[in-house]
């Protein structure tokens, strides 16, 4: 039989004895008779004694026999109130020959003795405390006690209590439960001291943490004693209970205890005896582990801190836990590097939390690790102090955000961690730092950034590279660089300085940085970067236009000045030739404006500005063509826009070579110059020799797309181009002969579409072209094109197939058809279009 | 029953630490509520006598440990329970998540003869604090019809703190477990008559 088996089955008898004594008893009972009652129970209570059971079986039988020992209470209790002295059954009870079911019925004749109030509870209470020392055998004088406890919990002569007074006071009640503790605490401590070899120590250990909860149920007593509060906490229960854990020497009792102090206690309480409770953790073993015990003692009052209370201004919590920790750490030789850095982290934590604004706390903190880290020897860390650094670095971002950056030992710290490890916390901060939502707003702040996220900014020279390598491509990698990249791409738009010439600085030194981060980091950190300086770009614009406003404001205001000067002097002048003469009147006092009040023209032009933009757009163009042609034309537009017609046109050349050097896939060139035509379209500026070359080669690129049907809508968009702004625009662009080829050459190409019956489709869309150039005056859209236009989609419409294809060109017809009806009717239009045949 | 004067009724009070099954308690024995947290250590009874439809009951209310670490010895109170109240607080949504298991480990420790009709009663605790309330009462209601057997679980809002609807939430689990046919109470029933008890069975005999 195995010994669990043994267990059971010893269990099994043990409860099975128990329900039979019991069953008898309860008919004792029933028939009123006390001796054959305290017999029988004393035999029940008889299984008690056994010392096979496991601390867990035990309980369970433990549990049987109460349920049934609550039947004998109630029947002391009724025989009380029917008339019997409490007294003779407790002296009856002291006739019974086995000591242990005679000072559990002793118990239970106690509690019904303190209730009858026939002698005053405490010295009842110190009748059975003195009696049931005799138990000395660990488990069952554990259970006794805990039965003791029980039976007497709401019987104390506690402040309140209805046995305060004659019974005694509180003092009685917390030095009875105190006393059980102590006895308790020792017996539970002997346990472990019962002979036996290793095996049986462990056995032994793991019976003894089984039991702790009977001891730790004395702490929850006192807890609950109303007459205790924080003065008599503080002078004599918790001194007692420290005087016990200290002395008991004991690696399970001191941790186990120590965490029931804490959490049994409330937060008033140990915020007035936080330097007892801390100076008694660096008397306790060495085994015990007094991290966790402070990080609880520092949780409990970071929540109390963080909830409806508050931590007493004059009590220095960081500080006494930093003392605690300062003791331990130089008497503690076992302690590994792993244990300090978490010992100091979670003092951090507590900072963090407790104390916000507290700065110097956290700097504290870091400082201790870094200087502990500097003094190891060895090249490089363990992997679990490595993990503890890195904890230790990424808890304070999720509250501090970039002010990290401006504890000095932060980013002395970072240096320890391996690339990988600072990359995570980097994310982090990245991560935190976009949360936080402030602005980027000075060229220091974000060199101190990028000096901590350098591994998300370029490749560690020495070792391995941060971008995965497209071939290896780990696509968990990828997809974790991609959002790193993103990260940091969005920090642009926290870089948002009022002041241009500062603004263009952070621009400068981001691109710096973000240069060295190889082709697969630009695509990502790049573009955000061209944006912030179109952005930037507009902005100086406006400022330049204004300092010139404000210069010609003040040369105006100057010479007026000068006018009323020389006015003055000719007055004076006629005063002294002619004492009689009377000036007109008086003149007007010019004030000319502070000079520091003058806004001052922006130290970077944004012609710079522009050229940044080139300069960069210029880096990416190669890796990326389809974007960098993109952003090109982005610049054009804004270039165009601030008057600046070389440099638009400039850009506009720069996108037209990546179109003809770069872009090979016929999709992107669609859409490429699609994106061209718009940009053409909404610049406004350029020469004419210049908008010449540049729309010409655009309707070349057109014609020569690789797709006849894509061929021919561009073709007939670029029409558009020799056709923009209307007449009474200044710089309005009409070429009609030009437009009339473009749609002459769309229709041809149409008209080779015929296998796959695109065909209709393209000359109806050309047909509506030329009704719109038709309409705009475009003398040389003549009504002919459009009636033989009309014409030979009725001829091409019939012979097409009857399907989806037909139904969409049809419906498209009829509107276009419905169209030149309406303007056949309206009164300005009637005449124009009457000699359209449809 | 009939030959006992007294009725007692074991109730067990289950839940997450700090949803304060330990001040319902105080509030509903001794009228008393703190806001002072002290955590509970084991398992530990307080009885109350009440009426119920004009009989007299005494209530052995058990509060226990919602932290496993202080509950080393296992749960063997539970057994012989006749009601079970499952509390969480309506301010914390893991204390309500934590109701599933918290009732799976009691049907399997305690081992009621029908599992489904065990009365249990579900208090949604801290209503005083229903500006804070993250656990909706729509949602708690279909967790008590799902786990009802014939009818759904009784589901009561509580404050310990204000009294609200703690005399009425034991009040109920009193009831559900005098409804309840008691038939699991696993009494002794002597098969033969041995040699040492005898003399008891002789002194006592016929009245069974
Ligand atoms: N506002 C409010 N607070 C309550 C209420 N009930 C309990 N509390 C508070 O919640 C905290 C925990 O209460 P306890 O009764 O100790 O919780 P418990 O369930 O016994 O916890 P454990 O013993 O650890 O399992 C204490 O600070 C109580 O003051 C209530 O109804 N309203
Ligand atoms: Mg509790």
């Amino acid at each position: 039989m195995s010994a669990q088996e043994e267990q059971i089955k010893y269990l099994t008898e043990a409860t099975k004895k128990v329900k039979e004594h019991a069953f008898y008893m309860k008919r004792a009972i029933d028939a009123n008779d006390l001796d054959t009652t305290l017999s029988l129970a004393a035999d029940m209570l008889r299984e008690l004694k056994t010392s096979l059971l496991t601390p867990r079986n035990y309980y369970e039988l433990y549990m049987s026999v109460l349920d049934s020992l609550r039947h004998v209470e109630d029947f002391f209790a009724s025989l009380n109130a029917a008339g019997t002295p409490v007294v003779e059954i407790y002296e009856k009870v002291q006739h019974c020959a086995n000591v242990v079911p005679r000072l559990y019925l002793l118990i239970a004749v106690g509690g019904v003795y303190i209730k009858s109030g026939e002698a005053p509870a405490k010295d009842i209470l110190k009748d059975l405390i003195e009696m049931v020392k005799c138990v000395q055998y660990p488990t069952r004088g554990l259970f006794l006690r805990n039965y003791l406890s029980q039976t007497s919990r709401d019987k104390l002569p506690d402040t309140g209590s209805e046995y305060e007074g004659v019974g005694g006071n509180v003092k009685d009640a917390y030095e009875f439960v105190l006393q059980n503790f102590s006895e308790m605490n020792r017996l539970w401590v002997r346990l472990q001291h019962m002979g036996g070899d290793k095996s049986t120590r462990k056995k032994r250990e793991k019976e003894r943490q089984d039991l702790k909860i009977l001891v730790g149920t004395n702490l929850v007593r006192l807890s609950q004693l109303q007459g205790v509060d924080t003065d008599c906490y503080r002078d004599v229960i918790l001194p007692e209970i420290l005087k016990n854990v200290v002395e008991c020497k004991d690696t399970i009792s001191q941790g186990y205890l120590m965490d029931c102090v804490i959490q049994v206690f409330p937060d008033e309480f140990h915020l007035a005896t936080l330097e007892t409770f801390l100076t008694t953790c660096t008397k306790l073993k060495e085994k015990v582990n007094i991290r966790t015990i402070l990080q609880s003692m520092m949780n409990r009052l970071s929540l109390f801190g963080e909830g409806e209370g508050r931590i007493p201004p004059d009590l220095d919590a960081f500080r006494l836990f930093n003392d605690c920790i300062t003791k331990i750490l130089e008497e503690r030789s076992n302690l590994d590097l792993a244990e300090i850095l978490r010992l100091q982290t979670s003092l951090m934590q507590f900072a963090l939390k407790c104390y916000p604004g507290r700065l110097d706390y956290v700097n504290y903190c870091l400082g201790m690790c870094a200087s502990v880290l500097s003094a190891t020897k060895s090249e490089s860390l363990d992997e679990t102090s490595v993990a503890e650094v890195e904890e230790l670095l990424s808890i304070p971002l999720s509250s501090l955000a970039l002010q990290v950056l401006d504890l000095q030992q932060y980013s002395e710290l970072l240096t320890y961690l391996p690339y990988e490890n600072r990359r995570q916390v980097a994310t982090i901060l990245v991560r935190s730092t976009l949360f936080s939502g402030g602005s980027l707003d000075s060229v220091e702040k974000l060199e101190k950034l990028f000096k901590a996220i350098t591994p998300l900014i370029k490749d560690d020279e020495k070792e391995s590279s941060g971008a995965p390598e497209k071939d290896e491509a780990d696509e968990a990698a990828l997809a974790e660089f991609k959002e790193e990249q993103t990260l940091v791409a969005r920090l642009v738009h926290m870089m948002k300085s009022p002041d241009t010439d500062v603004q263009f600085k952070i621009l400068s030194m981001t691109r710096k940085h973000f240069g060295q981060g190889g082709v697969k980091r630009i695509g990502h950190t790049l573009p955000p970067l061209v944006f912030a300086g179109l952005k930037l770009a507009h902005k100086v614009k406006k400022r330049e236009l204004d300092a010139v406003k404000v210069q010609n404001k003040l040369k105006a205001l100057k010479e007026k000045q000068e006018k009323i000067e020389q006015e003055r002097k000719e007055r004076q002048a006629k005063k002294a030739a002619d004492p009689e003469y009377e000036p007109p009147g008086p003149l007007e006092d010019i004030v000319m404006p502070d000079e520091s009040a003058i806004p001052k023209p922006p130290a970077t032009s944004c012609r710079k500005v522009f050229q940044f933009l080139h300069e960069i757009v210029t880096a990416m163009a190669v890796s990326y063509p389809d974007l960098s042609l993109k952003l090109f034309l982005q610049s054009a537009v804004a270039a165009d826009n601030c008057k600046f017609k070389a440099i638009a046109y400039e850009f506009m050349s720069q996108a037209f070579i990546l179109y003809e050097d770069e872009l090979t896939d016929s999709k992107a060139q669609l859409r490429a110059l699609v994106l061209m035509v718009g940009t053409l379209l909404s610049c406004s500026n350029f020469e004419k020799d210049d908008y010449d070359a540049l729309i010409t080669k655009t309707t070349q690129y057109a014609a020569k797309l690789l797709k006849k049907p894509d061929q021919c809508r561009m073709v007939t968009l670029c029409s558009h181009l020799f056709f923009v702004g209307s007449a009474e625009d200044a710089n309005h662009y009409h070429d009609p002969k030009r437009v009339l080829e473009c749609l002459q050459r769309a229709l041809k190409i149409a008209d080779g579409c015929m296998a796959s019956s695109a065909h209709v489709h393209l000359f109806v869309e050309i047909l509506n072209h030329y009704l719109y150039y038709f309409e705009l005056h475009n003398p040389l859209i003549a009504d002919k094109y459009l009636t033989g236009l009309i014409a030979l989609i009725n001829e091409h419409i019939d012979s097409m197939d009857h399907g989806e294809q037909r139904t969409e060109v049809e419906g498209m017809y009829r509107n276009t058809l419905r169209h030149i009806a309406r303007k056949k009717e309206e009164e300005e239009t009637k005449e124009k279009f009457k000699s359209i045949v449809v | 029953m009939s030959h006992r004067k007294k009725v007692l009724l074991k109730i067990i009070i289950l839940g997450d630490s700090g949803v304060g099954k330990t001040s319902l308690m105080n509030q509903y024995v001794s009228k008393r509520f703190t806001s002072q947290y002290k955590a509970t250590i084991g398992a530990d009874f307080l009885t109350k006598e009440i009426m119920v439809d004009d009989k007299l009951v005494t209530l052995q209310i058990w509060d226990t440990a919602g932290q496993e670490r202080f509950q080393s010895l296992g749960v063997a109170f539970y057994r012989g329970a006749d009601a079970c109240m499952l509390t969480y607080d309506i301010t914390n949504p893991k204390s309500f998540d934590s109701l599933d298991s918290w009732r799976q480990e009691f049907l399997v420790q305690a081992g009621p003869s029908d599992e489904d009709n065990f009365p249990f009663v579900v208090l949604g605790n801290k209503v005083d604090k229903e500006a804070e309330r993250r656990v909706g009462k729509s949602k708690a209601a279909q967790w008590c019809k799902s786990k009802g057997g014939d009818a759904p679980v009784p589901h009561m809002q509580t404050s310990a703190k204000e009294a609200v609807q703690v005399e009425a939430a034991f009040l109920e689990a009193a009831k559900l477990a005098l409804a309840r046919d008691t038939g699991d109470d696993d009494i002794f029933i002597p098969e033969t008559i041995n040699l040492n008890n005898q003399q008891a069975a002789k002194q006592n005999g016929g009245c069974c």
